[in-house]
Order: C-alpha cells, then sequence, then structure tokens
C-alpha cells in the first residue's frame, strides 16, 4: 500500500457572508493512494466542490492541513490539475493553444509544449482537432479538451469537478469510458466529485460520501467490483442501493 | 403677432416672436439683440426706457458675432446692436438689412506683447482676432499697408478667448475689443502698439440695425425703439460714469479697467454724413479683403430716417 | 447580419426622404436662401471647392485618429489594470466618474490655458471625449470575465503576466471594440468644438468660417461630410471587430 499522497487532516472551511457566516466544511480527514480513483459523492451543497478546489490550490482552508506529495499546500501545487465542469477552455485559442495553456504557464518550452499537445490530443482522440476553435466542437468533445489539457502537465493527481454533469447521458457513459482508460494507461491519482451514485460506482475504487449542512465526509466506501463495470453486474445495485442510504435519498442516479 | 417676411415662418430654428397687440395687455415683448462686448453697453438702458412706451424688452446675448447676426436676420431677435461689417455682409448677401443709427464708434485696438514696438515688427508673428469683426476688417488694411499682410499668421478667436494665448505667449498680438483689450493690457499682457481708428473708416463700428422686412411692417415701432436707442446711446456718452458701471457690473472687470476701457469707447448715435462716409468706406475695405462681393444697396442699407 | 445587400439600402430611405424634404422647403422659400441653401447648390460646393474640402477634411482626421489613438493607448491598458485590480479600482472610480461627467466645451477655457491654441487643445479635447468610453468599456470587458477561465489560470500558476496576455487582454477585446465604437463616434462629434480654438484647418474650422463669411453651402457641405465620415468610421470599426473577434462571433451564430 503506497503512502497517502494527497491528505486531508480536519479541514474546515467557512465563508463570511452578508447574512452571516456560513460553514461549508467540517473536520474533513481523508487520505487519497496515488494511482488511486476515488470520488467524492454528494448532493448539492455538501462542500465536495468547495474541498476539491482546495486540494487544487485555488482557495484555502479556514481550519486544517492539506497536504499534497509530501507538502502542505500554500497555493496550486504543481503535483495537480483541474478539470471543470464548464470546461474553461479560452474561446480565443484554437484547441492546440488550449491544451498547451498549462504548460506554457508553467514555463515549458515551446517545442516542447507541441510535441506535448500532439500526445495528449491523440490520447483523447482529438487529432484533428487542433486547429479548431471551441465553439466549433460539441460539448463531450470540449470536456475532452479540458481533460488532455490537464494531463499535459504530467500532474500526479487529476481533480475533476463533475467535469460531465453537463452532458447529456449518452456522452457521459462514452466519456466516462474514455476516462477510464486514460487512467489505466497514465496511472494518475483521480479525485472526482459527482452527484451520481451510478456514476461514482461505474468510476472508482473508493466512494467518500458527503452530507450537507455543514458538509462532512459521513462515510468511505470501497468498491471492490472488477472492471468493467455496468449497472447490471452482479454487486451494483446492491452498492448502488447502499449509497442511496446513506445519501439519505429515494432517487438512484440523478 | 409680428408676421416676419412674406413666407412661411415655419420658425423651428428661431424662437417664436411673442408680442401681443393690444389685446387689453399693454405691455409688448421684443428682443433686443447684442455682444459680449461693452461697446453695446447702451443696450442695456434700452428696456427701462422702453418699458413706459409699452414695450418690454428682452436683451439677449451673442457672444458671437454671426450668431447675433443671424439671429436677427431669421427673426429670433427684433433688433440688434450690431457690428456693421457682419450687418453688411448679411445685406449683401441676400437678406436685407438696413442701418437705423449709429451706436459706438471705436471700441477695439492691437495689444503686443512685449519687444514689439512698431506694427511692422509683427511680420512673422501670430495675430488673434475675432472672425468677420471690424477688427478683422482694420487689421488687414493696416497690415497690408504696412507690407507685411502675407508675413503674419492671423489666428481667428472670440474676443473673450484672446487674452489667455496673449499671456501664454501662443499669440505675440491681439486686435481685440473692449473691455478684453484693456484687460489685457492692464494686466501686463501686452502693451497698447496701434490705436486702429486711421484707416479710412475710421473709428465706424457697431449700429442699431434691423431687418428691412421688419422696418416695413412695423415702422411705429421701429420709430420708438430708434428714439430710445437715441437717447440710450447719448446717456451713455453723456454720463461715463454709468458705462464704467455697466463694465464693472455685466462683465465684472475692476474698476480700474473699467475706468480705462470706457475711454476707448465713442457712444455716439450721430447717424450724419461722417457716419455714411465711414460706412461707404468700410465697404470698400471689405470688398478689398474679399468679404464681400458687392457693396450694399445704399439708400435701402441706409435707413436713418427715424433718428 | 444576415440582411442581404438590398435590405442594408433601405437604411438610405430616411436620408433620400430628409433630402427631399429640404428640396420642398427651398421651393417653398420658407427660409432666406442666405440661410438655408437649396440641396443643389451644396452639391454644387462640393465641385467647387473639392480641393479644400479633402484638405479640412484630412486635417480633422488626422486630429481625432491622433486624440482617440491616445484615448486608446492611455484608457485600454488603465482600464486593464483596473478591471484586474480591486484596489486600483477603489482609488481610482470616483475621479472618473467625476471627470468624465464634464462636457468637452467648457473645457474650451482650460484646454487654452494649460496647452495654448491650435492643434494642442484639439487634439487633447478629442482626446477626452474619447478616453471615457474606452477606459469604462475595457473595465467593464475585465470584471465580465467567465470566472472559471480565471481558475483554469490560477490552478495552472499563470503568472499575472501571462494572464493579463493571453486571457485578459483577449476576453475583454469585445467590450473594448465597444468602447472603440463609441470614442470614435464621440471623438468625431467633439470635434468641431476642438476646431473652436483657433486652429487653421479642420472640416469645424470651415464651417465656423463659413458661418463668419456667410456661406451657408460649405456649411452644409461640411455637415455632410462629417455625417458620412462618421457612418464610414462606425462602420470599420465594426469591420475590424468582427476580424479580432471572429471567434465571438462563432459563439452568437451557435447561439441561435
Amino acid at each position: 500500500m503506497s503512502a497517502a499522497f494527497i491528505e486531508c487532516l480536519d479541514v474546515g472551511k467557512v465563508y463570511d457572508g452578508r447574512t452571516g457566516s456560513v460553514e461549508a466544511l467540517r473536520g474533513v480527514s481523508l487520505a487519497c493512494a496515488e494511482g488511486e480513483f476515488v470520488c467524492l459523492l454528494g448532493l448539492s451543497g455538501c462542500g465536495k466542490s468547495t474541498l476539491l478546489q482546495m486540494i487544487g490550490g485555488l482557495e484555502a482552508p479556514s481550519s486544517g492541513q492539506i497536504v499534497v506529495a509530501g507538502r502542505e499546500l500554500s497555493g496550486p501545487s504543481p503535483a495537480t490539475a483541474i478539470v471543470f465542469q464548464d470546461h474553461g477552455l479560452f474561446p480565443w485559442m484554437t484547441v492546440a493553444q488550449n491544451v498547451a495553456f498549462n504548460m506554457k504557464a508553467r514555463g515549458v518550452g515551446a517545442k516542447e509544449r507541441r510535441a506535448r499537445v500532439a500526445e495528449m490530443l491523440a490520447l483523447t482522440g482529438l487529432s484533428g482537432f487542433a486547429t479548431r476553435y471551441p465553439h466549433e466542437l460539441s460539448g463531450g468533445m470540449r470536456q475532452r479538451v479540458g481533460i488532455a489539457r490537464a494531463l499535459t502537465t504530467k500532474p500526479r493527481a487529476l481533480l475533476m469537478d463533475e467535469p460531465f454533469g453537463a452532458l447529456d447521458a449518452q456522452t457521459r457513459a462514452r466519456l466516462q469510458h474514455e476516462l477510464l482508460e486514460i487512467w489505466a494507461a497514465q496511472r494518475t491519482t483521480v479525485l472526482f466529485v459527482t452527484h451520481s451514485i451510478d456514476e461514482a460506482v461505474f468510476l472508482a475504487d473508493r466512494i467518500l460520501v458527503f452530507t450537507p449542512r455543514p458538509g462532512q465526509l459521513a462515510a468511505e466506501v470501497t468498491v471492490d467490483l472488477p472492471r468493467p463495470r455496468t449497472p447490471r453486474s452482479p454487486g451494483f445495485a446492491a452498492l448502488a442501493a447502499r449509497l442511496r442510504g446513506l445519501l439519505g435519498t429515494e432517487e438512484g442516479s440523478e | 403677432m409680428i408676421s416676419r417676411r412674406p413666407f412661411l415662418a415655419a420658425a423651428l430654428a428661431a424662437p417664436a416672436l411673442v408680442a401681443r397687440p393690444s389685446l387689453g395687455q399693454t405691455l409688448r415683448k421684443i428682443k433686443l439683440g447684442t455682444a459680449f462686448t461693452t461697446t453695446t453697453n447702451a443696450m442695456f438702458l434700452m428696456p427701462d426706457l422702453l418699458k413706459p412706451e409699452g414695450i418690454d424688452a428682452e436683451i439677449v446675448t451673442f457672444p458671437s458675432l454671426v450668431q447675433r447676426m443671424q439671429a436677427v436676420a431669421t427673426g429670433a431677435v427684433d433688433v440688434g446692436n450690431g457690428g456693421l461689417s457682419a450687418t453688411m455682409q448679411l445685406a449683401t448677401k441676400g437678406f436685407p438689412m438696413a442701418v437705423l443709427a449709429d451706436g459706438c464708434d471705436g471700441g477695439w485696438m492691437l495689444v503686443a506683447r512685449k519687444g514689439i514696438e512698431t506694427v511692422k515688427d509683427l511680420a512673422g508673428k501670430k495675430i488673434g482676432v475675432q472672425n468677420g469683426s471690424i477688427g478683422l476688417v482694420s487689421l488687414n488694411w493696416k497690415l497690408r499697408h504696412e507690407g507685411i499682410a502675407d508675413k503674419v499668421q492671423l489666428l481667428f478667436l472670440d474676443n473673450q478667448d484672446q487674452p489667455t494665448p496673449l499671456a501664454r505667449g501662443d499669440l505675440d498680438a491681439i486686435c481685440c475689443f473692449e473691455p478684453y483689450a484693456t484687460f489685457a493690457e492692464l494686466n501686463g499682457f501686452g502693451h497698447k502698439l496701434w490705436v486702429p481708428y486711421d484707416t479710412p473708416m475710421g473709428k465706424t463700428n457697431l449700429g442699431f440695425v434691423a431687418s428691412v422686412p421688419l422696418i416695413r411692417k412695423d415702422p411705429d415701432l421701429i420709430r420708438t425703439l430708434v428714439k430710445a436707442h437715441v437717447k440710450a446711446t447719448n446717456t451713455m456718452r453723456d454720463n461715463p460714469q454709468i458705462a464704467i458701471d455697466t463694465t464693472v457690473k455685466q462683465f465684472n472687470m475692476s474698476k480700474e479697467i473699467a475706468e480705462a476701457s470706457v475711454k476707448n469707447l465713442f457712444f455716439s448715435a450721430d447717424s450724419g454724413p461722417a457716419f455714411q462716409a465711414g460706412l461707404k468706406a468700410l465697404a470698400k475695405m471689405m470688398i478689398e479683403d474679399k468679404m464681400m462681393d458687392t457693396e450694399p444697396k445704399w439708400d435701402e442699407f441706409i435707413d436713418t430716417r427715424f433718428v | 447580419m444576415v440582411a442581404s445587400p438590398l435590405g442594408r439600402l433601405a437604411g438610405l430611405l430616411p436620408l433620400i426622404g430628409l433630402i427631399v424634404a429640404w428640396q420642398a422647403a427651398v421651393m417653398a422659400q420658407i427660409y432666406p436662401p442666405v440661410l438655408l441653401p437649396a440641396p443643389h447648390k451644396v452639391a454644387n460646393a462640393f465641385a467647387l471647392y473639392g480641393g479644400d474640402i479633402l484638405h479640412n477634411t484630412l486635417a480633422s482626421l488626422s486630429r481625432v485618429a491622433i486624440g482617440i489613438g491616445l484615448a486608446f493607448v492611455v484608457g485600454v491598458p488603465m482600464g486593464l489594470l483596473i478591471g484586474r485590480f480591486a484596489w486600483l479600482d477603489r482609488l481610482c472610480d470616483w475621479s472618473i466618474q467625476t471627470f468624465r461627467s464634464v462636457p468637452p466645451i467648457s473645457l474650451i477655457p482650460m484646454a487654452m490655458l494649460f496647452f495654448g491654441i491650435g492643434d494642442t487643445p484639439a487634439i487633447v479635447l478629442i482626446f477626452l471625449a474619447g478616453l471615457w468610453p474606452l477606459l469604462l468599456n475595457t473595465i467593464f470587458g475585465v470584471r465580465t470575465i467567465e470566472r472559471t477561465l480565471l481558475k483554469v489560470a490560477a490552478a495552472a500558476g499563470a503568472s499575472e503576466a501571462l494572464i493579463l496576455r493571453d486571457i485578459v487582454w483577449p476576453a475583454a477585446l469585445p467590450s473594448i471594440f465597444t468602447g472603440l465604437r463609441l470614442a470614435v463616434g464621440g471623438g468625431w462629434l467633439t470635434v468641431v468644438t476642438a476646431e473652436m480654438i483657433a486652429v487653421k484647418s479642420g472640416l469645424g474650422y470651415m464651417i465656423l468660417n463659413a458661418q463668419m463669411t456667410f456661406r451657408p453651402e460649405l456649411i452644409f457641405a461640411g455637415i455632410v461630410v462629417i455625417g458620412a465620415i462618421g457612418l464610414l468610421a462606425d462602420f470599420s470599426v465594426q469591420r475590424l471587430r468582427r476580424f479580432a473577434c471572429s471567434w465571438q462571433e462563432g459563439l452568437m451564430v451557435q447561439g441561435r
């Protein structure tokens, strides 16, 4: 068992608003090993996105510590990369330029950027679209670009904030498959935020269940099912039902 | 309602003339146009003179020479104290105007910065002057006379805008009307270089003018106005203190400047042969300057029968 | 943008109607001809004084080009920084709101005091007319950048310089063009006012001079040229925007 790559030690987050302060997260402690696929599962308002963004270094915790690759975070770490739900592609840049951006920000040279961009485009099946603009792409393709961009800096952990939430069911299913393939090839750690139980069971090695008000880690569920998984796999339904109970909902996936 | 002229008065551009004939109302409203220089000071006395005659006179001030003339031409004001050069131009360009009386003679001068001792020294220099004004006509004549007309740069500014560039050195001299000319002189921006009355037109400057159609339409009104004008002008001439007070009050000048400035103003309603000769000389000078193409029809243009 | 060329020409109809009404007014002798010239006299003026009119047009154009150019070079970088840094915005906001409300014509005496007479104060007035739209629209463009884009940049550890160059500037460009359109319009509008400060050339100068010498056909010719160039300038800015922000146009088309 490899040592914890990402650790949260009693992390809390409080926002001061006009009508008083809001406690988004309270006392979250978790650990992820390198190469693990972990899902943060919960309904809206349970702070899972907030937690992800803090791990990504975009915000600081109000209390507690976040440790990535052995070092306490004081800003975005080069060891992590984020994929956002609204893809965050720059409309005025081509696909290739978008994919190259993170590297450019980290100071990677032009020649190496070109090579890596080509590699990532091939990996995500976008090789023919290097000179297109985001507005020419479908929703699913845009997310692939986002993933490609995140992978260019060779992050050891991929942080994904409900990346497939805005897509239709078919595209989502396809991208889930592709993500697993990429993950199998790259073996990065993946932290994946979702509110869909089915999605979590399909993708994750481990599922961290969050409940709201205040956001807290309620339970941890290991998923032993062999891959590839489908909703008809044995054990899938039972696990989904168990998660439903933990979340406190009647419905399954949303 | 005074109907201005034979054609329809759509009157979109000109504010409507408000005059109520005897409908039980004793006061008749008219508008008098004037400039923003002290040469038209006599105008300020008019309202009080006209009230007993049953006329409520409103004074409308136009800093721009041309706007004043245009206002009289379009009927926005009934009569005006007008620069005679502009009046003549209007008359020769198809809008019949008439000079009813003299108003003020003189009232301008050439003020130059230190180091310029004679008019000839202005060669290669910049002079500020109001476009279209009497000042410009006299200046052009003088420059030609001194042989430096093509060696001088004329820059057009309204009178009140001239002192500042003179002070800054952006202009070397200004051909400016009172009280701004004296204002510049006494503030040390420059010194009196030329008293401009040695040209053929002499001191001809300002007159009491109106459009010919109005004169034809309502000679009684005109007679009353001219009478009041003559009275006002003579009062100004005989009582310099009034002119000084007006300058101080209306133009916010200091007493010292007002007193000196008034010495350069020669209020006169004397519309006799000397005045008329001055007008004819002015016309010749303007044609020479190419400001005008032909002389006005003198028998229509000079109408001093009401004086 | 899908109107047919013929449809676009419909824009000329009101103008043609105006000329017809003008001719009718002249024929009915509503206004004295020394003040309102007939349309053909104005057309004649172009033939007779074409060279002068062209010379004056170029003079005004160059003043506006310099003035608006300066407004761009000053206003856009300032706007990018003010939009980006909240503390800078707090510092500048009240000053901006105060000064932008002052109409250029009221600044003529001060312009003459500080800058003299001639081209310099004229350009300064045009500069001021164009500065505020550019500044304010740039600030707006920066403020309305999609937050996710800035998060992407922050997460990637991008430097402030890279963010300004690769993200803030292109993102704000459509708004900057809106500002440019307003600035060009405003600056051109101010040129007649600005040329009251003792210049020796220009359309404003020509018009004022024509007033002095009672040449109304030149006044109207000047007005016609000013209007035509205003239209042309606006058109040019639109074209430029479509070129520089083609990625945005695409988005808008897709949105239908």
